[in-house]
């Protein structure tokens, strides 16, 4: 098998992961992260909450990672609609913002997961894993909170 | 010779810089976007303001690059320290948050450089290279505001508020 199809079979198997978030660098360091796991990879990448319906149909997304903070949009507003219209994929917000703010809110508009950027990458890692066994992430602090 | 001896090397022939962001996903962008420029090189990375300041203590950097906030100290705490402790070193400041909230401390804290993430991987190489000229020209101590959002750039992307002392 030539290296292309070995490539194009690997990615068949890995997970699917959107990333919304206005900063193109954080988009980029996420895809970086993400991608250097071998069953997981960055299928589709926004800036902002325009074509986010579409890129989860036509990407086959496994997985949305979204900001709160975004150029047309929030992040909680985005993640209301993405989940009305697919309430089985997992959402699982990555902000700068405080988790005591925005937490909670977060998990009314139906997001399984709440994570800062600050977090080391091992810990974003282990967040989207825990957010595809079903199990939702949120920090041990937030979690005593809730 | 093992890999970090040829770093090491490759590293020593380029400008040497120090990125302190506490944001790992940041720190992992602009390492590869900066690593990929022939006259660049990230040798060191610190995710919070007393590992930047130990590391600077042992190893020679041309240049920092730094978040505007890092974990547990106020805006602009890192550049201050670096300020105090290598008066010389250009310091390139990254933010979050639009220019305008924070120019203003950005300016009092008298920073030398100042960019939002936003625009960072299409902008970082040009900064970077903005400043190695800075050096070249042996400018130390310059106060640069530079706004490289969008729609407040001028033809060459930065924007002098103020240029002070050189040798």
């Amino acid at each position: 098998m030539n290296e292309k199809k070995e490539k194009q079979q690997q990615e068949k198997t890995r997970t699917r992961i959107l990333v919304v978030d206005d900063h193109d660098i954080v988009r980029k360091g996420l895809t970086l992260l993400i991608n250097q796991e071998p069953d997981l990879m960055v299928c589709a990448e926004a800036e902002n909450g325009e074509n986010v319906l579409e890129l989860i149909e036509n990407k086959q997304v496994d997985l949305a990672i979204i900001d709160i903070s975004l150029n047309d949009t929030d992040g909680i507003e985005l993640t209301q609609k993405v989940k009305s219209r697919y309430p089985h994929l997992p959402v699982l917000i990555l902000t700068m913002h405080n988790e005591a703010i925005y937490g909670q809110k977060a998990f009314e508009a139906g997001a399984g997961g709440y994570i800062k950027k600050q977090e080391a990458a091992e810990t974003i890692i282990t967040a989207i894993r825990l957010m595809l066994s079903s199990k939702g992430y949120t920090s041990v602090r937030m979690a005593e909170e809730l | 010779m093992s890999g970090t001896e040829q770093e090491g090397r490759i590293c020593e022939k380029k400008l040497r810089i120090l990125i302190a962001d506490g944001h790992p996903a940041v720190r992992r962008a602009l390492i590869k976007l900066i690593n990929q420029s022939n006259n660049f090189a990230v040798c060191l990375e610190a995710d919070n303001v007393p590992e930047a300041l130990e590391t600077l203590n042992k190893q020679h950097v041309d240049m920092a690059i730094a978040d505007i906030s890092l974990k547990n100290q106020h805006t602009g705490a890192l550049a201050e320290k670096i300020r105090l402790q290598c008066p010389s070193l250009p310091v390139l400041i990254l933010s979050m948050e639009d220019e305008a909230l924070y120019a203003e401390s950005v300016s009092v804290t008298d920073q030398k450089e100042y960019i939002v993430k936003k625009n960072a991987t299409q902008k970082i190489t040009k900064a970077i290279q903005y400043i190695q000229t800075l050096l070249n020209n042996r400018f130390l101590g310059f106060t640069v505001l530079v706004s490289i959002d969008s729609g407040t750039i001028n033809d060459t992307g930065f924007k002098h508020k103020e240029l002070s002392g050189y040798r």
